[in-house]
């Protein structure tokens, strides 16, 4: 029976590292992954379902190179789990040389970790937005109060948010982007120029996940644990001989 | 000194309390005192280590004691199969709480309290974060009585779960004792049950450590699990109580002195070093409190009415070492030879000894005496400045809360220059020899905790647990050597992503400096109870005996005050066992 129950954020940190490792992920990927998902649950909790639902990391990793309009990655099949938060860190390093940095990322999975993946500029002191072609698009920003998380559909809401300046330009592009390119820029003037309507909090969000739970449903949770489980191994017959509760010391003092 | 706006990080924090205390030229003094990270930051002097009151326990049940924290037991069900029900109030005078305890009958089947046991426990209680309502309460005793793991889930209410087991070796000869009218032969008593390791933090929907409010008495690092622990020393003890009522309306109830004697047995294993390696900044702040508050002393004059102090301390620690089992591992120190040197300390200070400071005496003792013995005095110097340790007590919080943080603008230069600053000791590290790196940790499906396996030949390398610190440092200096200086931390991230881990966790403990074990956790010749002994002095557990390489035994809170001691109220805590309790005290 597939009913809701409720998970914790610090369940969600413990478990997904072994999760995401199962997955095929390095320690250090899974381990900043776990908390990117956790936070992109905490915002909203469909994203564990696509969680649960990924497929194993490819071998291919993504490829880069520079042209004139920023960095472009070719990362088909690459998860955002791996080269989202890599890509504002890059973006992130450089924001201080310019006003804006920005990159497209191609063919990439797991698009649902996008809000997170925004909102994690905020450590940086930047803004962040990504425009998903032909479909939504990301929008977070430092807030007097914290960061300010916004989402929405189409060109025509988006340019009305941020007005003017070198996003119109960005805006633009991404009209122009071909199916699954995703348009990241980091900044640290990035303001919408009207009060967005829908604005969430992450850091509140995450803060009432810690406190509340996250609602989830029981299939999601179980496959996230089963995946856990992958990483799990039958202790062998030698470290089992040595595991006890006699005294098995001396041999290496 | 400029302090950041997020206010003092650790080191500021100790740097300011320092200050206060002892003035700038004393500061510097007690500075000068400090061992340096490259001396204590080793195995060899971490698995010394002993509790003092700046253990967690001891903080924990002062702060208790101070605010005199009221526990009642309100309701209680007990049948004479030895199947139990218990509901507690806790009352700090700003909060309310409650905790509950499930107890099941006696199966007369000893369970060794692995994770691996699920649902197969003695006891689960529910430590709640504020007073729970009777439909609350019964909804948890119906969750725990599914007894199967998977389907026994709580809510965000719940701090934790506390399962524990019988001692198969004290619990029925306690009862029967009881049950007949007579107390219990005390010479041998040391628990009645044993903690089963706190599910908390998001176990089993538990809530998370966050997400406890912030001016809630247990968000502290570890007062929770402890002070669930403590609740299950309570329990214990109402617990035969109440099963020798069963058997016998007049039974005796447990003297007063022997449940003050009583404590909860644990026994811990090498699954706890890898949270030592997985969050540095816990090591770096308990060895950074207590190395500043060791200064602090060691830089003192030797004062009569100090001297005083010590010779009780030393007192009551000979005490506890008399009533601990036989040390049998190798290469740990003998009771005897603790409890012979430190009566040695005891009678040195008793004379004129030409110590100006008590540093001269710490150094004396480490020259002259078993390096146990000398880590043992310090532990006991800290009482003579009990002001001091209260005073940077907050920095427990502090330090735990720091985040690892990365800093994506880092050019790879200064990157560099952290390695090269703080991790010379890995980088220089030969790892030619597989025996230096051939252990890693996992995930044992059999006992459902973490097991240490040999590289090749068992199977799961790949899924091991973050443990190879040196292998991580080192492979991140050998892709920097790759990149130019001018290139940035970003820049490395977005060809290696997984290095965010390496860099981030160098970056964040760049400030603190007794955070890295300088040892290989991973090296052939590592012994996890050492570092088993360092966590569990850190929480407070005095007379750890290693049961073997991977395990080590102890006693929480045995000889610590039970509530009559500091409720101040008639009728706190016992509905049974009350009366013998509060004419002992």
């Amino acid at each position: 029976m597939n009913h809701i129950v409720s998970v914790a954020y610090s369940e969600l940190t413990r478990v997904l590292p072994w999760s995401l490792r199962a997955l095929g992920y390095k320690f250090g990927t899974a381990d900043r992954g776990a908390h990117l998902v956790a936070t992109a649950a905490a915002i909203s909790p469909a994203a564990l379902d696509a969680i649960a639902l990924a497929r194993h990391r490819q071998e291919r990793g993504p490829s880069m190179h520079r042209t004139s309009e920023g960095l472009a990655i070719e990362a088909r099949d690459v998860s955002f789990l791996e080269i989202g938060p890599a890509a504002v860190d890059y973006l992130a390093a450089h924001a201080d040389s310019t006003l804006h940095q920005t990159c497209t990322i191609v063919g990439a999975t797991e698009t649902a970790l996008l809000p997170a993946i925004v909102a994690g500029a905020d450590v940086y002191g930047l803004g962040c937005l990504a425009i998903v072609a032909g479909g939504a698009w990301h929008f977070c920003y430092c807030g007097p109060e914290g960061s300010v998380l916004v989402t929405g559909e189409g060109a025509g809401d988006l340019l009305g948010l941020v007005g003017g300046g070198s996003e119109l330009d960005l805006v633009a592009q991404a009209r122009r982007d071909a199916p699954g390119t995703v348009r990241l820029l980091v900044g640290k003037e990035l303001q919408p120029a009207s009060f967005p309507k829908g604005a969430v909090s992450p850091s509140q969000l995450v803060r009432k996940a810690q406190c509340h739970g996250i609602a989830v449903s029981q299939v999601t949770l179980d496959a996230i644990y089963s995946l856990e489980m992958l990483t799990w191994a039958p202790t062998s017959e030698r470290s089992r001989s040595q595991a006890g509760f006699s005294v098995t010391a001396s041999l290496q003092r | 000194m400029s302090i950041s706006p997020r206010g003092p990080d650790l080191a500021e924090f100790l740097e300011l309390k320092l200050r206060e205390f002892a003035g700038d030229d004393g500061m510097a003094l007690a500075q000068a005192w400090m061992r340096p990270p490259a001396q204590l930051m080793r195995v060899e002097a971490l698995r010394r280590f002993k509790a003092s009151r700046l253990s967690f326990a001891d903080m924990l049940l002062r702060k208790v004691t101070r605010e005199r924290w009221q526990i009642r037991l309100q309701w209680k069900e007990c049948k004479d199969d030895g199947a139990a029900k218990f509901v507690y109030l806790i009352d700090t005078g700003r909060q309310a709480f409650t905790y509950i305890a499930r107890v099941y009958a006696w199966d007369g089947v000893e369970k060794v309290g692995r994770r691996s046991d699920g649902a197969n426990r003695d006891m689960f209680g529910a430590l709640f974060i504020g007073a729970a309502s009777e439909e609350r309460i019964a909804r948890e005793f119906a969750t725990f009585d599914l007894k199967t793991e998977g389907q026994m889930r709580t809510d965000a209410d719940v701090i934790g779960w506390t399962p524990a087991n019988r001692s198969s070796r004290h619990f029925d000869s306690v009862v029967d004792a009881l049950s007949s009218g007579q107390q219990p032969d005390g010479e041998a008593l040391g628990y009645l049950m044993r903690n089963g390791g706190f599910q908390s933090s998001g176990r089993n929907g538990t809530v998370s450590y966050p997400g406890i409010p912030d001016d809630h008495p247990l968000h502290h690092p570890f007062f929770a699990d402890l002070f669930a622990v403590y609740l299950v020393r309570l329990v214990s003890i109402d617990l035969v109580n109440a099963v020798a009522r069963t058997r016998n309306s007049h039974a005796a109830q447990l003297d007063g002195s022997l449940a003050r004697q009583l404590g909860v047995g644990n026994s811990s294993g090498q699954g706890m070093c890898v949270a030592l390696q997985r969050w540095p900044h816990w090591v770096a702040t308990w060895v950074s409190v207590r190395e500043t508050a060791l200064g602090y002393i060691k830089s003192r004059p030797v004062q009569a009415h100090c001297v005083a102090i010590l010779k009780d301390s030393i007192d009551r620690t000979i005490r506890i070492y008399r009533r601990t089992d036989p040390q049998v591992l190798d290469g740990v120190a003998k009771n005897e030879a603790i409890i012979a040197d430190l009566e040695q300390i005891s009678s040195l200070v008793s004379q004129p000894t030409g110590f100006a400071v008590w540093g001269e005496l710490a150094d004396y003792v480490t020259a002259a005496m078993d390096g146990e013995s000398a880590e043992q005095l310090n532990s006991l110097l800290l009482d003579l400045v009990p002001e001091f340790c209260d005073a940077i007590e907050p920095a427990f919080r502090l330090g735990t809360e720091c985040q690892r943080r990365f800093d994506p603008a880092m050019t790879v230069a200064d990157l560099r220059d952290i390695l090269r600053r703080n991790y010379g000791w890995a980088l220089r590290a030969d790892r030619s020899l597989a025996e230096t790196h051939q252990h890693f940790w996992y995930h044992s499906i059999d006992s459902g905790e973490q097991r240490r396996g040999e590289r090749i030949i068992d199977p799961h390398e790949r899924f091991e647990s973050f443990i190879d610190h040196v292998g991580l440092m080192q492979r991140l200096a050998a892709v920097l050597v790759s990149h130019a200086d001018s290139d940035r931390a970003g820049d490395v991230v977005l060809e290696d992503p997984d290095l965010h881990y390496a860099i981030s966790r160098a970056q964040y403990l760049d400030r603190l400096p007794y955070a890295e074990i300088r040892d290989p956790i991973a090296h052939r010749d590592f012994i996890p109870a050492d570092l088993l002994r360092f966590f569990l002095a850190s929480l407070g557990i005095r007379g750890a005996t290693p049961l073997s390489i991977r395990y080590v035994r102890g006693t929480f809170f045995q000889d610590h005050p039970v509530p009559s001691e500091f409720s101040g109220l008639e009728g706190s805590v016992r509905p049974f066992g009350q009366r013998a309790m509060s004419e002992a005290l």
